[in-house]
């Protein structure tokens, strides 16, 4: 018999309030395989893997915080909706 | 194989890189970048696999996204093959149609060919339903992206390992008695 149990790899996870959540091993994951390749100097990946995680997710939260501005505050402000 | 600090063009590297991420670097020598790519592009591959299930990987429905898929290599093929041919079957009023099942129904194989076929009320209150829950929305994108970002991840290190980079020892620092 075949349930609706969750299975790993085989079900979609249930995460659908903490969808978000899912950027950061994401990030890290590709920050390990790029800097695998792209990194110079092997002894200096760890400080090299850091960095460019930083990066991408302090890039991401600051595009996270704009879009809030624009939408929550700019966007009312050009196009105010009839209360 | 190559030395570590083999440059040349290498087609058997290049080669291994798409068959498995990872293999053309051990190929070329270079055991400690063939473990971070593999690390790196199998996590992001298994990643979006853990969350959102087989149905991430689909050359039927989401052909474009698949493409990208693709790139991760062999690891991709073999999981849409699985999917194709253990997940989903035929509509019932429409046997040309091969899809995903809806929930009440259940996978059956007859003469052959796997037919949805509708359970029962007390069949679904019992627990039993199709293979597999298909992702929606944001988390079926986000494991789609991984996915795709692994195989993108694997054409630089496709590249990279058919056209290696030469390897660098670093420079040595004012305070270890070198020239800057």
């Amino acid at each position: 018999m075949i349930t609706l149990a969750y299975t790993p790899f085989i079900d979609a996870l249930p995460l659908h309030d903490g969808w978000y959540l899912l950027i950061v091993p994401m990030t890290i994951f590709l920050a390990i395989g790029y800097k695998g390749v792209r990194c110079t100097h092997l002894n200096r990946y760890p400080r090299e893997l850091a960095i460019f995680i930083v990066q991408i997710l302090g890039v991401i939260a600051l595009l996270a915080i704009a879009f809030l501005i624009l939408i929550n505050y700019l966007v009312p402000l050009l196009a105010p909706m009839p209360t | 194989m190559a030395s570590p600090q083999s440059t040349d063009f290498n087609p058997l590297a290049g080669l291994a890189a798409l068959v498995f991420p990872g293999l053309g670097h051990l190929v070329l020598g270079r055991t400690k970048r063939a473990v971070l790519v593999c690390i790196g592009v199998m996590g992001l591959f298994l990643f979006g696999l853990l969350a959102g299930g087989i149905d991430a990987i689909d050359d039927r429905n989401d052909k474009i996204w698949f493409y990208g898929q693709a790139l991760v290599g062999a690891p991709t093929l073999v999981v849409n093959y699985i999917h194709q041919n253990h997940f989903k079957a035929a509509d019932p009023n429409n046997p040309g149609i091969i899809r995903s099942g809806y929930p009440g129904e259940h996978r059956v194989v007859q003469n052959g060919q796997a037919v949805w076929q509708p359970l029962t009320e007390a069949q679904i209150a019992s627990g039993m339903g199709p293979p597999n829950v298909p992702g929606l929305g944001r988390i079926n994108e986000i494991a789609m992206l991984s996915i795709v970002l692994a195989g993108m991840l694997n054409l630089i290190v496709f590249l990279d390992a058919l056209m290696p980079s030469p390897e660098k020892t670093p420079r040595p620092s004012k305070a270890e008695g070198g020239n800057a």
